[in-house]
């Protein structure tokens, strides 16, 4: 059976995937991006690890046809489709702290607080979700080494889709950054759905037409 | 559970060894490579809350830069001060990788070994009481990753024999120092100097 929810702009959610089950994404309004934290389901302490990811794909950038690792080794998601060619895969996520710092606001909306409030039925905190993968946020390298957050090239209908491979929890952040490029300084709707990987998601229309 | 290194001592690591070592604010410890190519892993947790600890991903946000440089703070989590880097022969250290694991080590075509400084890390914060899942994104002195043939691979160890890194600690902390495995010397032969320096 599958599920669906419409994601407000800045709201989250957990998400239970069963093995070999398909979890796509859709961007509603255009350029918004998530940020996600993956865990195997039936074991929490095994998670997604960015390092092990990057290296065993030979990629900094995630993309399609990619595969998720965990810190164990294993693959948690494949990649099926990304219709968008960039997507970041990183050591924590926005959050109070650091928009204080960059920004001079306290207690902002932040990707932390959403994931460590989706985690938290399921015993998970705040050390658990620092482990992001970030489809649709644009990174522009600098010469020294650095990169900076950039403007993001998704549009309304673009999505990621995964294939679970081993039963997984998913945490998501529709991001409230709206001080950085990171969502185009407006944070938008997003749009979840898990089903059978024969199952046809619903497409950009269907998802308006029920929003 | 290797001793503590006392003020103003020196002591020479392995590849595979590690060490915690509780600093004063002001305190400084230094990282010198004996020979090329070896990397370290360093992390470290304030000492009046144990939960706080060293983030290379909020440091990189806030200071605009995923390379250390002199006079760069590093933060915990929640930005409190945390480290300084008070001296260094060269900026080519990662900020973005995750402690090594016995999977990368095998990934990557590394010595069949069983520690790896995630073990290391473990094995430290245990005596603080604290889980695995408390081990921060270490710094990553000497160890760079980048484009390998048009793809992302870790990159030779940027250490020449005699180049260092020094931190001040900003407040009382518990560092801890692991010589990674990977792409190292065969273990055995010490690589790396480790010093605890009063403060100046």
């Amino acid at each position: 059976v599958s599920s669906a929810e419409l994601l407000a702009p800045r709201a989250y959610c957990a998400l239970e995937i069963a093995a070999g089950d398909v979890f796509r994404l859709t961007v509603v309004d255009g350029q918004q991006v998530p940020d996600f934290v993956f865990f195997n389901l039936d074991d929490l302490g095994e998670r997604l690890s960015p390092t092990a990811t990057q290296l065993a794909n030979g990629a900094f950038v995630i993309r399609k046809g990619h595969t998720l690792y965990s810190d164990r080794g294993r693959g948690l998601l494949a990649i099926r489709e990304c219709t968008v060619d960039e997507g970041v895969i990183v050591g924590g996520s926005c959050s109070a702290p650091a928009n204080y710092a960059r920004f001079g606001i306290p207690d902002t909306p932040n990707c932390r607080t959403n994931l460590i409030a989706a985690g938290a039925p399921y015993g998970l905190e705040e050390p658990d979700i620092g482990h992001i993968y970030c489809p649709f946020m644009t990174i522009v390298p600098r010469p020294d080494g650095s990169w900076v957050i950039d403007l993001p090239k998704c549009e309304a209908g673009d999505y990621v889709e995964l294939e679970a491979l081993l039963p997984t929890l998913a945490l998501v952040s529709n991001c409230p950054q709206e001080r950085a490029p990171t969502n185009a300084y407006n944070p938008s709707r997003l749009h979840t759905w898990v089903g059978g990987r024969d199952e046809a998601p619903p497409s950009l229309e269907e998802i308006l037409a029920d929003a | 559970m290797p001793e503590q290194l006392a003020p103003g001592a020196t002591v020479e690591l392995a590849p595979g060894e590690w060490r915690a070592v509780a600093l004063a604010p002001g305190e400084r410890l230094r990282v010198e490579a004996l020979v090329a190519a070896q990397t370290v892993e360093l992390i470290a947790h304030r000492r009046d809350d144990p939960r706080q600890r060293l983030s290379t991903t909020l440091t990189g946000l806030v200071e605009y830069a995923h390379q250390p440089h002199v006079g760069m703070p590093l933060w915990t989590q929640d930005h409190q001060p945390l480290l300084r880097v008070a001296d260094q022969s060269h900026e080519r250290h990662d900020m973005q990788l995750e402690a090594c694991t016995p999977f990368v080590n095998c990934e990557l075509g590394g010595h069949d070994v069983d520690y790896s400084c995630a073990a290391n890390f473990a094995a430290a914060l245990a005596e603080l009481g604290l889980g695995p899942k408390w081990i921060p994104y270490p710094l990553g002195i000497f160890r760079a990753a980048g484009e390998v043939d048009g793809g992302f691979a870790l990159l030779p160890g940027t250490a020449a024999r005699g180049d260092f890194l020094e931190v001040a600690a900003e407040t009382a902390l518990t560092a801890v120092v692991s010589l990674c495995p990977l792409r190292g010397a065969p273990p055995g032969a010490p690589t790396i100097a480790l010093t605890r320096k009063e403060a100046q």
